[in-house]
């Protein structure tokens, strides 16, 4: 049967265009995640160990554009990580390579820092699972023996903010660099932990100490509580 | 002769305003046609008429040629035959480049070790096939039973699941092999690193997975699954089910399958 219908040279271009447009994403998805598809990367690395599905709750992209570090949070898990620019021999863009550091159970509190800085050199703390009437709290961190790798703060310096309950339950503590102080050091304990190289070479915070206390809207306690960072799982891909 | 040459010549003239050569081929050919039609046309009218003559009288009808050329170069433009042909190319090219990433992704049959035992994937399935199947064993070793194990479980967008299980005895000592697969509902999210983040529990006992020469440390990976064959010396015969855990340093996220034993399908 003749066909009826043809299309016009500029609707084929039209058409070709984008379907090459389309398989260029594939081919990128394919060959790497470029840098700036890092939440894409790390969502995917999420997917492969079947962690979903997931929302994004909360996301730190640092001052230099080359990282991004993520929190997520599934029916009965939370997962932390970040996705990481890194130069690739051969191919003409950086890629995303994804990893997560920690997959926590949504069991009592979960405590734990976001792997990279957010925008202003800080660190992110996210706390989950605080009781219904704490509406506020304070949160302090020691960063000790933090390895730069081109300089070292083995000193300890401690870091406290105060963070507030969001509707969603969450809450989320920015701990600011010091400018000045640093405990008999030369650099301040969060400059070496968000060191490029530093970051690199351990890809997440440390098993630091910190102490939680959570008040209730009249300023009452509601909980204290201590403990340290959780560790590293270091779950990558390929 | 002469004819044909006026005939060259008229279509020559014609076509030569349009400036992308693929239109230009295809229009002449379509001004050869037209001519061809109209020529047997009036032969066919015209039953005496010479075809020389019908020939003449079909290119006469057919206009000037120095107008059609105006005419014809105003309506193909160049610009967007040239776009075309690029878009054309572009697209085998993308096409190819994905079809080469693909097969390098989904089709490597490769395997990934650790510090013993980097084997390929076609030596894997070897290895799969004398541990599970009919071919007799490369290494000093006999099959004690073969097991239906049928354990799966659901998690986010894909299965875990222990497709095969056999005993075995090396050098005096029962060895369990177990065969852990994940299966992915979409196959983009295939990942290979995964499979080693399973542990194998008798009880609160964690039976530790150790590589030998033949069975190294490998993972198999298909279209939407990846696969991993685990040995285990320190399981005793008697063991009627084992729990295959995934994720374990995160109690309570990933399932624990429990792989029946007691189900021995053959020697």
């Amino acid at each position: 049967m003749k066909r009826t219908w043809k299309l016009s040279r500029g609707q084929r271009v039209v058409r070709n265009l984008a379907a090459a447009l389309l398989l260029l994403a594939l081919a990128l998805v394919l060959a790497g995640w470029p840098e700036w598809m890092g939440l894409w990367a790390f969502r995917q690395l999420e997917a492969s160990y079947l962690l979903t599905p997931s929302r994004v709750i909360c996301v730190n992209r640092a001052y230099d554009k080359s990282w991004a570090a993520y929190l997520t949070e599934g029916e009965d898990w939370i997962t932390v990580g970040r996705a990481t620019a890194v130069e690739f021999e051969g191919l003409p863009f950086h890629r995303a390579v994804p990893g997560i550091n920690h997959i926590l159970p949504k069991e009592g509190i979960a405590v734990a820092a976001l792997p990279g800085p957010n925008e202003e050199r800080g660190m992110t703390v996210a706390v989950w699972g605080a009781p219904p009437e704490a509406v506020s709290g304070t949160l302090e961190v020691d960063l000790i023996g933090v390895d730069g790798i081109f300089w070292e703060c083995p000193q300890k310096e401690t870091f406290s903010a105060q963070g507030e309950r969001r509707e969603d339950g969450w809450m989320l503590f920015q701990l600011a660099g010091h400018p000045e102080g640093h405990g008999g050091q030369m650099h301040c304990a969060m400059s070496c932990l968000w060191d490029w190289d530093a970051r690199r070479v351990y890809g997440f915070v440390g098993e630091h100490p910190y102490r939680l206390t959570l008040t209730d809207v009249r300023g009452g306690e509601v909980l204290a509580q201590s403990g340290t960072l959780p560790p590293n799982q270091c779950l990558t891909g390929r | 002769m002469r004819e044909n040459m006026a005939l060259l010549r008229w279509l020559e003239t014609a076509t030569s305003g349009i400036r992308f050569g693929p239109d230009r081929l295809a229009v002449r050919a379509e001004l050869y046609a037209h001519l061809e039609d109209k020529t047997l046309d009036l032969i066919r009218v015209f039953p005496g008429m010479d075809p020389d003559e019908a020939r003449d009288r079909a290119l006469a009808g057919m206009g000037d040629a120095e107008e059609l050329k105006t005419e014809l170069a105003r309506i193909h433009r160049p610009w967007l035959g040239y776009l075309w042909q690029a878009s054309r190319w572009l697209l085998w090219a993308m096409s190819a480049l994905c079809l080469v990433l693909l097969i390098n992704c989904f089709f490597d049959g490769t395997v990934s070790g650790l510090s013993s035992g980097l084997k390929s994937g076609a030596q894997v399935q070897a290895l799969d096939r004398e541990l599970f199947g009919d071919e007799a064993p490369s290494w000093e070793g006999v099959r004690l039973a073969l097991c239906a194990p049928g354990a799966e479980a659901r998690m986010g967008g894909g299965t875990i699941s222990v497709p095969a299980a056999a005993w075995w005895l090396e050098e005096g000592e029962d060895v369990l092999y177990l065969q852990v697969r994940i299966t992915w509902d979409r196959p983009w999210e295939v990942e290979k690193a995964v499979v080693w983040h399973v542990q194998v529990r008798d009880g609160e006992d964690v039976l530790d997975s150790i590589a030998a020469p033949w069975s190294g440390n490998s993972v198999l990976r298909g279209w939407n699954w990846a696969q991993r064959t685990i040995r285990l010396p320190g399981a005793s015969r008697g063991t009627e089910e084992v729990q295959v855990v995934y994720l374990p340093g995160v109690p309570g996220v990933g399932p624990a399958l429990t792989v029946d034993l007691s189900q021995e399908v053959e020697p």
